[in-house]
């Protein structure tokens, strides 16, 4: 089998070349590449067309722009990289500075960069959720302004006797806990949050969420203590867990210090 | 600091290689058997695309002139294109080699100041 060079690198060069170049410089590497190939092998020969391709672009690059450019552009790389050599000889020079330079520059863009994530991620980016506007929270706070926990008998009767929203779910506050994977012996700590049932209908969890909340609503049906058990994971979890496939079978893995068992999976359809 | 424009007739010391070279292969010299023997001679690696760049100044210049060959099978159908030195290139090297000498001239081999 006949070598042949290696194509992106030949592409590079056929569009690096200027025209009148073109088919000798391309005739020259292939003619060297042929006489490589079949006395060093084909390796070394791909290797030192790519190396020839490599060193060959600026030289390229260069006299196209000389030959074709605006004069506007034409002058405009020899002034940059003037200038470029100038400030990194200047920066040399004065290497204190450069270092107080460098450091204020990492800091403000470090700080800048945190900043923006939080601000992002708090108020700027929209919720994973269809309709994220109408979404809302009910908070029960003290006389001091602090908020204090709704009492779920409270929950109950706002939910039953409200007309301004859709529906009403509840969700406690969250901790973490051990989830272990038996299948794969693994175990991680994940945070937990307890929700009524209707939280993902309310959130219009599309994606995945008609087999786990169809099972959470068949547990009501259940006994109390069998109802306790049932969990969600975090499509993260899922993931990170078994790869996602739909067909595991969930119920094999244990949430360790609840003893409860995952009814499915959570999928967001943001 | 604006650049001084180059002098037309001086040449570098890539462009001297090269001319050099098109000298030593006499009628061989193309852009593979230029490169091969610059490489030879000096141990240098020499990449295409700065070959056929200094090759076209010189072209323009008028050191050079340059003829095609037939479409070659061993190129993939392409020809190659072959350099020959031209009176004002070969003035030029004299006179690049001139002027080098006059610079060597007093010196020894090691750079010492020669006794005369």
């Amino acid at each position: 089998v006949t070598a042949r060079p290696p194509r992106l690198s030949e592409a590079l060069m056929r569009w690096s070349l200027p025209r009148t170049d073109r088919e000798i410089g391309l005739g020259d590497l292939a003619e060297e590449f042929s006489t490589r190939a079949s006395t060093e092998g084909a390796r070394p020969a791909r290797a030192w067309y790519r190396r020839q391709v490599r060193r060959s672009l600026g030289p390229n690059i260069t006299r196209y722009m000389a030959e074709h450019a605006p004069a506007r552009l034409r002058l405009a790389p020899a002034d940059w990289i003037r200038d470029l050599r100038g400030g990194v000889r200047s920066l040399r020079s004065t290497p204190g500075f450069t270092l107080a330079a460098l450091g204020v520059l990492t800091l403000g863009i470090g700080a800048t960069t945190a900043i923006f994530s939080v601000v992002d991620a708090v108020a700027l980016r929209p919720l994973p959720y269809a309709d994220d506007a109408r979404l809302m929270v009910v908070r029960e706070t003290q006389k001091a302004g602090a908020p204090s926990v709704v009492d779920p008998r409270d929950f109950v009767d706002w939910r039953a006797q409200q007309d301004v929203f859709e529906d009403l779910a509840a969700a406690s506050g969250s901790n973490t806990t051990d989830f272990v994977d038996r299948s794969r012996g693994a175990q991680e700590r994940v945070s937990v949050l307890r929700v009524t049932a209707n939280l993902f209908p309310l959130l219009r969890d599309c994606a995945r969420a008609g087999p786990f909340v169809h099972h959470l609503e068949r547990g009501r049906r259940q006994r109390p203590h069998r109802r306790a058990e049932r969990c969600v994971l975090a499509a993260s979890v899922w993931r990170r867990s078994h790869g996602g496939r739909a067909n595991t079978d969930a119920r094999q893995r244990r949430v360790v210090d609840r003893g409860r068992h995952a009814a499915g999976v959570h999928v967001s359809c943001g | 600091l604006p650049r001084r424009p180059a002098d037309h007739a001086s040449l570098g010391e890539f462009e001297q290689s090269l001319l050099l070279a098109i000298t030593h292969l006499g009628d061989a010299g193309y852009g593979v058997t230029i490169r091969q023997e610059i490489e030879r001679r000096t141990g240098r690696e020499i990449a295409v695309g700065a070959l056929y760049t200094s090759l076209d100044r010189l072209e323009r210049k008028g050191f050079v002139s340059s003829t095609m060959s037939e479409p070659m099978p061993e190129r993939g159908g392409r020809s190659r294109r072959f350099y020959a030195l031209r009176p004002s290139g070969a003035a030029a090297l004299k006179q690049a080699r001139a002027r080098l000498e006059q610079m060597w001239a007093g010196l020894t081999p090691n750079l010492r100041r020669s006794r005369s």
